[in-house]
């Protein structure tokens, strides 16, 4: 069923179950606390079923589901590139936890670029206006306080 | 009269104070950078620059964020125009007829036309701001729970039906976004909801790291996954063209004026964006031109009505913004931060004591709009080489500078977790059809609809659905709107059918 392999048709059973959680998670509070979240959880699985059956009707006659743009053929096939992006962002956000914002925000990009095809002058020109804007812009000039590196938490334990 | 005379004045010397003013120049550059460089959009600029409003007195906030997000769309021309590439879905009407002219050696012209037509649309919808003020405000005065309630709820239900295609989807999202803004400690009973035990949510889900998250990070994504330069090729630099560009918007400043109407009114409809504005005041042009036969293949007439009203539409979107608190797409959802952030509440305050503040914002617009006009004039061959920049640098470098944004809401690592999720979220709903702006509009308006919808049930009851002629002819228009998204979506669906 060409429903059950759409990742919009999939979205929209997810949006369903939040619903469904939302409603289940706010059963036991005041009900002034419960009244707004009870009302958006019923319509958000009402809507997201309607969603849903009308995706199964759809792929019945072999249409895909209502409004279905056709990019799930193209996410589906090339699925190993948002990945790699992503991985790559979690590895940014692994470097700024480690060893915080002025390191690792210049650490990734010259661990990006060079590995992309970018000279090493340009890369360090590009970490060095990225350290310029972390440390002396938003740190020294704003004032803004950056959580502290996991590293440097554990060296002060 | 008078005293919004005298309001339009100060919110103008608002504007020239030097603090101000550097951060209206700094904003604009911004825009200019933004709105230059296809992929990125006023969106991504609003949401990468709302952390550098905390702290800032509202002057300087309001005229940062609004001299970038002003300004996008001039730029966001200049690669339409000379190299094809239309950097946004505003900017595909631009594209439509500034290129072929580019192609026949008319670069200039066509980019001059752009600037000015934008120019001139701000000025004339500004205008029309400024008559149609007072008597906005006597309708707002009027206004209690139950209208600013139904008014949330017309934002939401305008945008869920009109951005995409599936109006199912867009009011499912709508309904989660405003789900999504109940996490938190409530300010009825003092209970937390969904906050898992999480000291982090109990002051509920911050929207900066939300949205940079769910529209930013796509952007980026897909600018690293095509990995090459953003534009290949260039057509010369313009030459000339100024001052022909000027008199296209002076012959045809009737033709501008409309636009620009047609482009603001749509800015004043939630949910309504540029696009919408910009092809809307395009079919105008073809269908009132007496030889319109030249549209489409490089119409100096395409390019004006296209700028004017994507120029219009941004101080028209201002309107519900400020004066009701209903952001009327994505980037006034962000601005609506920014009120919070600065400790301003939208509504009537905005039509009295902050008056001032309230015209400088659409004086922010039109000097904007003017400033880069004469800055693109002067730089647009050095501009556009930004368009040649590897995604390799930009991708990473825009990366670095989301981070640090992303962490401002809380200054914990928590908010980058929350970035980081929004970004897997915005990526599937992005390449599934499922549209992201309902879901900040909600995130943004869920306060704004509880708090009326309790007050409004506490001291009506149900009488309010009936006696209230507001709330009656918005509650049919909703309707309305509904029926109509899902009898569009009906039709597209059977059109499709073999």
């Amino acid at each position: 069923m060409p429903a059950l392999k759409s990742l919009s048709w999939w979205f929209g059973v997810a949006m369903g179950a939040v619903g469904v959680a939302a409603v289940v998670m706010a059963g036991g509070w005041e009900f002034e606390t419960q009244l707004f979240p009870i009302v958006l959880g019923a319509v958000m699985a009402t809507l997201a079923a309607a969603h849903t059956v009308l995706g199964v009707a759809h792929s019945l006659r072999a249409e895909g589901p209502p409004g279905d743009d056709g990019d799930d053929a193209g996410t589906r096939g090339a699925v190993s590139a948002p990945l790699a992006c992503f991985a790559w962002i979690g590895g940014l956000m692994a470097l700024i936890y480690v060893y915080g914002f002025a390191v690792g925000v210049p650490a990734f990009v010259l661990l990006y670029m060079p590995r992309h095809g970018v000279r090493w002058l340009t890369a360090l020109a590009t970490a060095a206006l990225l350290w310029a804007f972390v440390e002396l812009v938003m740190g020294r000039l704003m004032g803004v306080s950056f959580p502290d590196p996991a590293l440097w938490l554990l060296f002060r334990s | 009269m008078a005293d919004m005379l005298h309001a339009a004045q100060l919110g103008f010397f608002n504007l020239l104070i030097p603090e101000v003013f550097l951060f209206l120049v700094i904003g604009i550059a911004s825009g200019l950078f933004f709105g230059l460089v296809p992929g990125l959009s006023g969106l991504t600029g609003m949401g990468m620059l709302l952390p550098f409003a905390i702290g800032q007195p509202p002057e300087v906030a309001f005229a940062f964020l609004l001299g970038m997000y002003a300004v996008t769309t001039q730029a966001d021309a200049i690669p339409a125009i000379l190299i094809g590439v239309p950097g946004t879905s505003a900017a595909q009407a631009t594209y439509l007829d500034g290129y072929p002219m580019a192609r026949r050696g008319e670069a200039g012209r066509a980019l001059s036309a752009s600037y000015f037509a934008s120019v001139f649309g701000t000025i004339v919808f500004a205008g029309v701001i400024l008559l149609i003020l007072p008597f906005l405000r006597l309708i707002i005065d009027g206004f209690g729970a139950p209208e600013f309630f139904i008014f949330g709820v017309f934002g939401l239900v305008m945008a869920g039906s009109l951005v995409g295609d599936n109006v199912l989807r867009g009011l499912i999202v709508a309904a989660f976004g405003l789900l999504l803004a109940t996490v938190g400690f409530t300010g009825a009973t003092g209970e937390a909801r969904y906050t898992f035990g999480l000291v982090y949510l109990e002051d509920g889900l911050p929207l900066v790291p939300v949205a940079l998250g769910l529209f930013a990070i796509p952007e980026v994504v897909d600018l690293m996954i095509r990995g090459s330069s953003i534009a290949d090729r260039t057509r010369g630099a313009p030459k000339g063209g100024a001052l022909a560009g000027l008199r296209d918007v002076v012959v045809n400043g009737w033709l501008s004026a409309r636009a620009a109407v047609i482009g603001g009114v749509c800015g004043v409809v939630p949910g309504l964006g540029g696009s919408v504005a910009e092809w809307l005041a395009y079919g105008h042009a073809v269908q009132t031109a007496k030889d319109n036969d030249r549209f489409g293949k490089g119409d100096v007439r395409g390019v004006l009505a296209a700028e004017a009203s994507t120029a219009a539409q941004k101080p028209g979107a201002l309107i519900p913004t400020v004066a009701l608190g209903i952001p009327g797409n994505a980037s006034m959802a962000l601005l609506m931060g920014a009120f919070l952030i600065v400790g301003i509440r939208p509504g009537q305050e905005m039509l009295h004591e902050r008056l001032p503040l309230t015209f400088q914002m659409v004086w922010t617009v039109v000097v904007a709009n003017l400033i880069a006009a004469v800055v693109c004039l002067i730089l647009q061959r050095y501009l556009i080489r930004l368009c040649y920049l590897p995604a390799a640098i930009i991708g990473p470098a825009i990366l670095g500078f989301m981070v640090v944004g992303a962490n401002m809401a809380t200054n914990t690592f928590a908010d980058l977790i929350v970035f980081l999720a929004a970004g897997v979220v915005g990526y599937v709903m992005k390449h599934t059809g499922w549209p992201r702006v309902p879901l900040i509009i909600g995130l943004v308006l869920g306060a704004l609809v509880e708090t009326n919808f309790v007050i409004t049930s506490q001291i009506y009851g149900y009488s309010w659905l009936w006696e209230r002629p507001i709330v009656l002819v918005v509650g049919v228009v909703c309707v309305l709107t509904i029926v109509g998204g899902i009898v569009r979506g009906y039709r597209k669906s059977r059109t499709k059918r073999p």
